[in-house]
């Protein structure tokens, strides 16, 4: 297993990134970030 | 039909950004006629009008960024950002002068920018599938998203010109490059480090090829751009009269005051000087950081790691916004970070090739590209146009429409005093005055109140019911600090709905209507909102056996002048004697102090079920904290109040 995330690492830097993209869009979208001001 | 599907596969990319910038320019007008907060947006309206009329980038909408007070009210904008660039834009806003023309070119320039990065993508690796869905990555990338529906802001121009300048590096076609950089340099005074940054790149991407000459050549070039950097600073307040120690430095100040750096040319030393403060100035807001960085990199499925050396460009900016205090430079809502998407796609690209390159080449790339359709489609419904941040401003309401009407019965030309979600609306002029809202720093409060000493305008425009928190200190700010003061030198020209037009000298109204309904939502009590089935279906209720002294008491509204009639929906439940007092009803002013009309309801009243009291009151003076209260209510009574209707007769 290690040996193959070792040989395929755009693999697994594209599949964390989905579960990354569901993580963020579940804590902006759920948890307000609130709005930015302006300086 | 195979001749047509080729040409439009062929032709998709331009499609996919004409789509874009139909898309994003239609979401802009809604924001627009929603009025949606857009604080710079006004000064973009108000300098090209001035452009179109002669004036240079003369403002009035934030002098006060420009310059000390007690000061001018005027400025040349290219003193607070040097943007010669803009110069550019004048004959399209002469010829299509609207708001509305700003938002589209926004749209524009950030779309067009995904061509370069569609040829790049196909230059690197000869698969139209794969360039398109990068393209679609861009085109979905959250900052991308985030920096038009920011409104108006010449840095948006930094996402075409900075991918352009790479894909020409890459692409060996240094003459075109060349006027990518300069133009990437005309749009704002910190631009010529990104240009400088993307020659530095060049320099160690091409290291085994370059000859001297072209080393030398490079090596110029950088020359030249520090040399114009320097000059677009001096120039600032040389030439167009930036006040060196002003509010922009105050504003610095304090978006480094954790790491202690004045501006963001002195980050770097300010870390080498203190480094317990660069670690303290990390932290600060961690978590919004690491969200930050990873709304950066998850859309391009961090592939940028694999290729770190053309992330060079990006790092100042990776500086500048990690060691900040201040939000927007690590939000995915601003557009601050636009300053990292050339580096960051072209790092993306070229990861994506190193990686091709190992081993089943084929197979990663085709992952690759359906990957980025999946995160793309995650990104456009979920963060690009999060309800959380954007709220309903793609929505024009009644209440926007009743909004732009009444601000439309302003003279062209009038001198205006108005909050900055109307501002934009009014701006072609150099008589339109707005001030910056306190609640963002507590050092506006000076600058309020010299703009407001200094102003007398023809028309004020207040929103009273505005529930944003900057609208709403803004109001707070004008009222206390203009209207009170000066309201009788003022009448009401229109009233609808909480917008509220005044006009100097004693004029008729052309506008008046006023139908308030309070309830849960907007009055203020000690009691329980509980459901219950009445027009509100949810009321404040009292149970029998509570003493309390107020029931109910607010929300402290603005009414213009006239008669009023208010009416309160209750259920009152209690077995006293006939004269016993329930409960008295009040409309009151000046926090309470003024009784403008009374009454008590005895049990006699009192019928069981839902039942209407009715008060009358009038005023010749504007009120501007009207309450309708409900005071002293008998212990053993149950009481249920499900609203309040207020009109104007």
């Amino acid at each position: 297993m290690m040996a193959w995330a070792m040989a395929n690492p755009g693999i697994i830097s594209l599949t964390i990134s989905i579960v990354t993209a569901g993580a963020l869009a579940f804590y902006l979208v759920v948890v307000p970030p609130g709005t930015v001001p302006y300086p | 039909m195979t001749t047509v599907r080729g040409f439009a596969w062929r032709n998709l990319h331009y499609a996919l950004v004409a789509i874009f910038i139909a898309v994003l320019s239609y979401l802009q007008a809604l924001r627009y006629y929603s009025f949606a907060p857009n604080w710079d947006l006004g000064d973009f309206v108000q300098i090209m009008w001035s452009a179109s009329h002669g004036h240079l980038f003369t403002e009035t909408a934030s002098s006060f960024f420009g310059s000390a007070f007690p000061g001018n009210l005027q400025i040349d904008f290219l003193a607070i950002h040097f943007s010669p660039i803009l110069f550019l834009l004048v004959p399209v806003y002469a010829l299509l002068p609207s708001p509305v023309t700003l938002l589209t070119i926004q749209a524009f320039v950030i779309g067009i920018g995904g061509l370069p990065l569609f040829w790049l993508a196909m230059r690197t690796f000869g698969k139209r599938y794969l360039a398109l869905s990068l393209l679609v990555s861009y085109l979905s990338y959250p900052i991308v998203v985030s920096t038009v529906l920011h409104g108006f802001a010449p840095e948006a121009m930094i996402a075409p010109l900075g991918i352009f300048s790479i894909y020409f590096l890459i692409d060996r076609r240094w003459a075109a490059c060349a006027v990518a950089l300069v133009l990437l340099c005309t749009v704002i005074e910190e631009a010529p480090i990104l240009a400088i940054m993307i020659c530095i790149f060049g320099l160690v991407h091409f290291r085994k090829e370059f000859a001297r000459r072209q080393v030398a050549l490079f090596l110029v070039a950088i020359g030249m751009l520090a040399a114009y950097m320097a000059f677009a600073f001096y120039a600032r307040v040389a030439i167009f009269g930036l006040n060196p120690t002003g509010i922009t430095t105050l504003i610095s100040q304090n978006n480094w005051s954790v790491l202690g750096a004045t501006d963001p040319t002195n980050v770097p030393a300010a870390i080498v000087k203190c480094p317990s403060c660069a670690f303290q100035a990390l932290l600060t807001d961690g978590p919004q950081k690491v969200v930050w960085l990873l709304g950066l990199l998850a859309p391009l499925g961090f592939l940028p790691f694999f290729y770190p050396l053309a992330l060079l460009p990006a790092i100042p900016w990776f500086f500048i916004s990690l060691f900040s205090n201040y939000l927007g430079y690590f939000s995915l809502y601003d557009f601050q970070s636009v300053f990292a998407i050339p580096s960051l796609f072209a790092a993306a690209i070229l990861g994506l090739r190193w990686l091709s390159r190992r081993q089943n080449g084929e197979r990663l790339l085709k992952t690759a590209a359906v990957v980025f359709v999946i995160l793309s489609l995650i990104f456009t419904f979920t963060v690009d146009l999060n309800p959380s941040i954007y709220g309903n401003s793609f929505t024009v309401t009644n209440r926007d429409q009743v909004k732009g009407q009444l601000v439309s019965l302003i003279p062209p030309g009038a001198s205006v005093l108005a909050e900055d979600d109307v501002y934009p609306h009014l701006a072609n002029g150099l008589n339109v005055y707005r001030i910056p809202p306190v609640v963002i720093h507590a050092f506006y409060a000076p600058v309020d109140s010299e703009i407001l000493q200094r102003i007398s305008p023809q028309f004020i425009v207040l929103d009273l019911s505005s529930q944003n928190g900057e609208i709403s200190s803004q109001t707070k700010a004008i009222l206390q600090g203009y209207v009170e003061p000066h309201i009788s030198n003022y009448s009401v020209f229109a009233y609808e709905d909480g917008i509220l037009v005044l006009e100097k000298g004693q004029v008729a109204p052309v506008v008046e209507k006023l139908a308030l309904t309070l309830n849960y939502t907007n009055l203020l009590t000690n009691l329980k909102v509980v459901a219950a089935p009445s027009i509100s279906g949810m009321v404040i209720y009292k149970p029998s056996g509570l003493s309390i002294r107020t029931a109910w008491f607010g929300p402290y509204a603005f009414v213009p002048p006239g008669n009023y009639t208010a009416v309160f929906r209750m259920e009152l439940n209690a077995q006293q004697p006939l004269n016993t007092p329930l409960i008295t009803l009040d409309a009151s002013a000046m926090t309470g102090n003024e009784i403008l009309a009374s009454q008590t309801v005895y049990q006699a009243n009192a019928t069981g079920g839902w039942q209407t009291f009715t008060l009358h009151f009038s005023t010749k003076v504007p009120i501007f904290d009207l309450e309708l209260r409900g005071l002293y209510p008998a212990t053993n009574c149950q009481l249920s109040l499900d609203l309040i209707t207020l009109n104007l007769n």
